[in-house]
């Protein structure tokens, strides 16, 4: 079906024609035509049998209260990251025990088939060894993580978040809507960015695209989590999962603290303007479905994210341990960069093997603490890692402090986003200058953060 | 008896008031409309989030969450106060007026 | 501008469908409707194909798309975004609107909740004004009770003069009841009666003026009333994404 240029000029003059002589506003007219006769059909088809306890008013009351209402969202947070750290603990260990025992077998036969030792490393000490860790670390936090997240999802929790923040993304200049993109974000930071799509406004969406790295990822919890463990059990003791879950509870409200700055910053500068208009349905409230939540939230996020980790993380693997035993001069190529690194790491409270981890884990954050494992492991003999304690071990040999892992945290809560979210924002802005300051900006905030840290740390001793 | 007739963001919280006009322009008069806030449209005030905007309407069944910027914009004669006591007799129930445009 | 592109984008994606649809399925339906009704976990119930769904308010803004079985007759389903309006407010309303009117579906099915039915008959009634084949469906019945309400199916589908079916749609109850109803209205055996309401007499002469140009001017099987009052209401693009741009 063709209509041709004349037909549309023709067509449409005469449309303009005779609009002009239309008097009132047709739109308005149409609107009140069509809810009059909703309401005369609704009139005669509903009927109210006997007035009901409104519970979603009920329920509204309390989580949109202005005592209760922000409590109750840090508390349901922190709810989540404890029966995540909590409950994936044992799991995990048990994984790690499966995994690292079946890498003896490995060892076992490439040695009884006489394969090169090369090859045995490669295949085994490398991709092996860091896909065991991406399972065993990921797999039972996000099994956890994610029913957990679809079921405050589900239950019409998100929209009620969106309603208690709107005002302070709107003193940034930002739409309350990002709030919706950034709790995506949680589960990934390219999911939040195609979630952007949901604000109307050019300006309020670019603003909830640079910013949604700011909330970490799934693929980044993990490191959030080993880490509190580290900096709380090297600083407190009688740590418990409790402090932890609290610690990357506050690891997040600060992601939240400079998303909104950011977004201010950016309203305020590169991405001038007024807010857009914000209309948001509070829908009812509804008890999920425990069971197909589960098997929707294993399938579509947890089994899909992992794969994403372990098609990335076998390659790394493999690379980094290429890295590590290839040499030049006295020194392995890996020990070569992380050293060049080492000086700007150190001053940024972090090392150089640090600051590799998280370049070459630019594919996927799931993979930058097997990295960094793998590195430190690389210069000593081999050491099964099956426990948070033991990583523990290894890190402090390696010469960190708590100000170490605290740092570690806040790089990761803030530097680039992963390779996927750039190619995402790339395909979403259709602008290569809007993807490097997606990638700048973080970067950017993340140095001079842990730079700050560590200096105040460094004055008070 | 005059009307009490007042923006929509000055409702109070459980209050309830009668649409008069939609001053609105542009993209956010459509929205709007679509969400049937069109004159002679009984809407409720049922909470405001916690910083105090935006505030949560209840308009057609549907509890729907605007900004002052938008509640501003739409002006209504209040029906029935906090208490959801009447204002001045007038009935809760919202009369049509036919032939709104004839 | 964007509009344009967002339209070719949509020709693109009708072209790839209906291929698909012509080899495999037999038909088109099309699912709309309000956020938050359960359009998506109807719809995964129609076509059994995995699909997240949540109480997020216009999260489907791509458009899904699935086989569904009516007793033997293999439909393709397109699960179009959940919007409270078809006037082309947002990308959403947009791509919603374009495919109704440029895909024309054999079938509408418009998911409404049932226990709000004021908020979403707005949206049956602009899609009513578009097509007339839809299926009215009633969904989460289950929670009409629990609010106390009751809701009168049959005096509804008197009123409105097309089908309606109630369902739950996550407790896969009612489905099989609209698969029916699907096939019936493929085989020609509903009716659907529909009466458009008229606007001002105003309106309604400005409408027929502009529809007897249309009528004139562009190929039979476009619902001209219906774009004479969009262009009236200044949518231009209307006409523009109908292929006029593609040289």
């Amino acid at each position: 079906m063709n209509i041709d240029n004349g037909k549309q000029q023709l067509i449409l003059g005469e449309a303009a024609k005779i609009r002009q002589g239309l008097s009132g506003k047709l739109r308005d007219q149409i609107a009140t035509t069509v809810y009059q006769e909703v309401e005369e059909i609704t009139q005669q088809v509903v009927t109210k049998e006997r007035p009901q306890k409104d519970w979603d008013r009920l329920f509204d009351r309390w989580v949109t209260s202005k005592l209760l209402g922000y409590p109750l969202m840090l508390a349901l947070l922190s709810l989540v990251f404890w029966l995540t750290i909590t409950g994936a603990n044992y799991p995990s260990a048990w994984l790690a025990k499966m995994f690292f025992g079946f890498q003896e077998v490995l060892s076992g036969w490439f040695r009884s088939v006489g394969s090169p030792e090369w090859l045995h490393g490669f295949l085994v000490l490398g991709v092996y060894r860091s896909l065991a860790w991406v399972v065993s670390v990921m797999l039972p936090p996000m099994a956890i993580f994610f029913p957990l997240f679809t079921f405050l999802e589900d239950l019409g929790y998100l929209p009620r978040v969106a309603f208690n923040m709107d005002r302070l993304f709107k003193k940034a200049g930002a739409h309350g809507k990002q709030v919706l993109t950034m709790c995506m974000g949680f589960g990934c930071n390219a999911a939040g960015v195609i979630a952007c799509r949901i604000i109307e406004s050019p300006r309020e969406k670019l603003i909830a695209i640079l910013t949604n790295n700011f909330v970490p990822c799934n693929g980044r919890f993990p490191t959030l989590f080993a880490m509190a463990a580290v900096f709380m059990g090297a600083l407190v003791v009688g740590y418990n999962s409790a402090m932890g879950a609290f610690l990357v509870a506050g690891i997040v409200l600060l992601g939240i603290i400079i998303t909104l700055l950011v977004s201010w910053g950016l309203s305020k500068t590169l991405l001038k303007g007024e807010p857009s208009n914000f209309t948001l349905e509070l829908p009812s409230y509804r008890v999920p479905k425990v069971g197909s939540l589960i098997i929707r939230s294993v399938l579509d996020r947890t089994l899909f994210v992992l794969m994403r980790a372990v098609i990335v993380a076998a390659p790394a693997g493999g690379i980094v341990w290429i890295m590590a035993n290839i040499g030049i001069g006295d020194q392995s190529l890996l020990a070569h960069i992380a050293g060049f690194l080492d000086g700007f790491g150190r001053l940024i409270g972090l090392d150089g093997y640090i600051l590799l981890a998280f370049l070459l884990g630019l594919p996927a954050n799931e993979i930058v603490v097997p990295i960094l494992i793998m590195s430190y492991l690389a210069g000593g003999s081999l050491m099964e890692l099956d426990s948070l304690a033991a990583l523990q071990r290894l890190l402090l040999d390696n010469g960190w402090t708590p100000l170490t892992a605290l740092n570690m945290m806040l790089f990761s809560l803030l530097h680039f986003p992963c390779a996927t979210t750039l190619l995402t924002i790339r395909k979403e802005t259709k602008s290569t200058k809007w993807t490097l300051l997606a990638a700048i900006i973080p970067t950017v905030i993340a140095i001079v953060v842990c730079f700050l840290v560590a200096t105040v740390a460094r004055l008070w001793g | 008896m005059a009307d009490r007739v007042m923006e929509l963001n000055q409702l109070p919280e459980g209050a309830s008031g009668e649409i008069v006009s939609l001053n609105s322009v542009g993209s956010v008069r459509n929205r709007m409309l679509d969400l049937g806030l069109v004159p002679q449209t009984l809407v409720t005030a049922v909470h405001r989030s916690p910083l105090g905007d935006p505030v949560a309407f209840l308009v057609r069944g549907t509890v729907i969450a605007l900004r002052a910027e938008e509640s501003q914009q739409v002006l209504v004669k209040l029906i029935a106060d906090e208490k959801g006591e009447a204002n001045h007799g007038s009935n809760q129930s919202v009369d049509r007026v036919d032939g709104l445009f004839k | 501008m964007g509009l344009t592109n967002q339209s070719t984008g949509l020709m693109a994606f009708l072209n790839d469908l209906q291929q698909e649809a012509y080899q495999k399925a037999e038909g088109l339906v099309a699912l709309a409707g309000n956020p938050n009704t359960g359009k998506s976990t109807l719809f995964n119930a129609l076509t059994g194909l995995r699909q997240h769904t949540g109480n997020w308010p216009g999260k489907t803004v791509t458009l899904a798309q699935g086989i569904v079985d009516c007793q033997g007759k293999k439909l393709m389903a397109v699960d179009l975004p959940g919007t409270y309006s078809l006037l082309a407010n947002s990308v959403d309303e947009q791509v919603a609107r374009d495919f109704l009117y440029l895909a024309k579906p054999a079938v509408t099915i418009v998911v409404v909740d049932a226990t709000c039915l004021e908020r979403n008959l707005n949206l049956l009634l602009q899609i009513l004004e578009l097509t007339p084949r839809v299926i009215l469906c009633l969904n989460l019945v289950d929670e009409v009770t629990k609010k106390g309400l009751q809701v009168d199916k049959a005096k509804l589908a008197e009123l409105l003069g097309i089908p309606v079916v109630a369902t739950i749609a996550r407790e896969n109850q009612g489905v099989l009841e609209l698969k029916e109803t699907i096939r019936q209205a493929l085989d020609g055996k509903i009716k659907f009666n529909y009466q458009c309401k008229s606007y001002s007499p105003e309106i309604e002469e400005a409408i027929q003026q502009l529809e007897e140009i249309l009528k004139s001017q562009l190929p039979e099987d476009l619902n001209t009333r219906w774009l004479a009052l969009r262009l009236l209401e200044g949518e231009e693009s209307l006409l523009t994404a109908n292929g006029g741009r593609s040289e």
